[in-house]
């Protein structure tokens, strides 16, 4: 699947244009790093609200292929260009977890 | 024969900065073609190491190194230490700031995270500070980045 059939209504790719072409492989929600660590599959897309350059860190060591940041948590510009470097990509909805988890499994993203 | 042999300072209370050592030691491996299994136990245990370092310590270092059939990881500290191995080794134990907190450390499951990585660990602690010995046998299977 790739992140581009996620960006419809309510969501807005932050990385680069063409960060969107990227593929994943299922969804993982959670704030806690370490169960992120833990649990988070590579190649998923991770929905947190942990808006932190330690959440890119993790995503990256673990090989996630996006992060969605929800409830209005916003990427900064280093956050992004970490990103961007590493080949993550970042979105940004004012979506609960929970919301985009129902969301997915509407429109059969999971 | 020493494949690899590299050390990293760890800052105290860097939120940025953390994590510089585990994504190095994750990048050399790549480049060596472990198998994406063997990496990710490597870089999620030195991640935990090293963000304990950061969060819990007052600052420190790091080395890395391939020996043979083992790769090895140090973690050394200034202190203030831990009172209480056991009860740090604890799931869900943590004694984390509010600031680590809401940078979404402190879960307590480091430990529990890195014993589950290694084949072996060690920890000296006292005041003065801690040592964290990490060893991760190397296997034929480890070797082939296609796994
Ligand atoms: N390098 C260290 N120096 C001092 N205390 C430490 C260190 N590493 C771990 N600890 C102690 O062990 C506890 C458990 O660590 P850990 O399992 O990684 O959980 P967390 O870091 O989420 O609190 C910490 O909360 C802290 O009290
Ligand atoms: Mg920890």
């Amino acid at each position: 699947m790739k992140i581009a059939s996620i960006l419809q209504g309510d969501y807005r790719l932050v990385t680069h244009a063409g960060s969107e072409q990227a593929d994943y492989l299922g969804v993982y929600a959670g704030d806690l790093l370490s169960v992120v660590m833990k649990s988070a599959q590579p190649q998923n897309v991770l929905v947190t609200v942990m808006a932190n350059m330690n959440a890119v860190a993790v995503a990256s060591l673990i090989d996630l292929s996006a992060i969605i940041f929800c409830e209005g948590c916003r990427a900064t510009p280093e956050m992004v260009s970490r990103a961007d470097r590493e080949g993550i990509a970042l979105l940004e909805t004012s979506y609960k977890a929970v919301d985009v988890i129902v969301d997915f499994t509407r429109r059969g993203l999971l | 024969m020493i494949a690899v042999d590299k050390r990293y300072d760890i800052i105290p209370n860097d939120f940025n900065f953390a994590g510089r050592a585990s994504s190095d030691i994750k990048r050399t491996l790549k480049s060596m073609h472990f198998s994406r299994e063997f990496i990710k136990r490597v870089s999620v245990a030195a991640y935990e190491a090293e963000i304990n370092i950061v969060i819990h310590s007052r600052g420190g270092k790091a080395a890395f190194k391939i020996c043979e059939d083992a790769l090895y990881l140090e973690f050394v500290d200034i202190g203030p230490g831990i009172p209480d191995i056991q009860l740090a080794l604890t799931p869900g134990y943590s004694t984390a700031s509010e600031e680590s907190r809401l940078n979404g450390f402190g879960a307590g499951m480091g430990f529990s995270n890195i014993l589950k990585s290694v084949d072996k660990m060690d920890i000296l602690s006292d005041p003065n500070g801690t040592v964290l010995k990490l060893k991760f046998n190397i296997t034929e299977a480890d070797r082939d980045e296609n796994r």
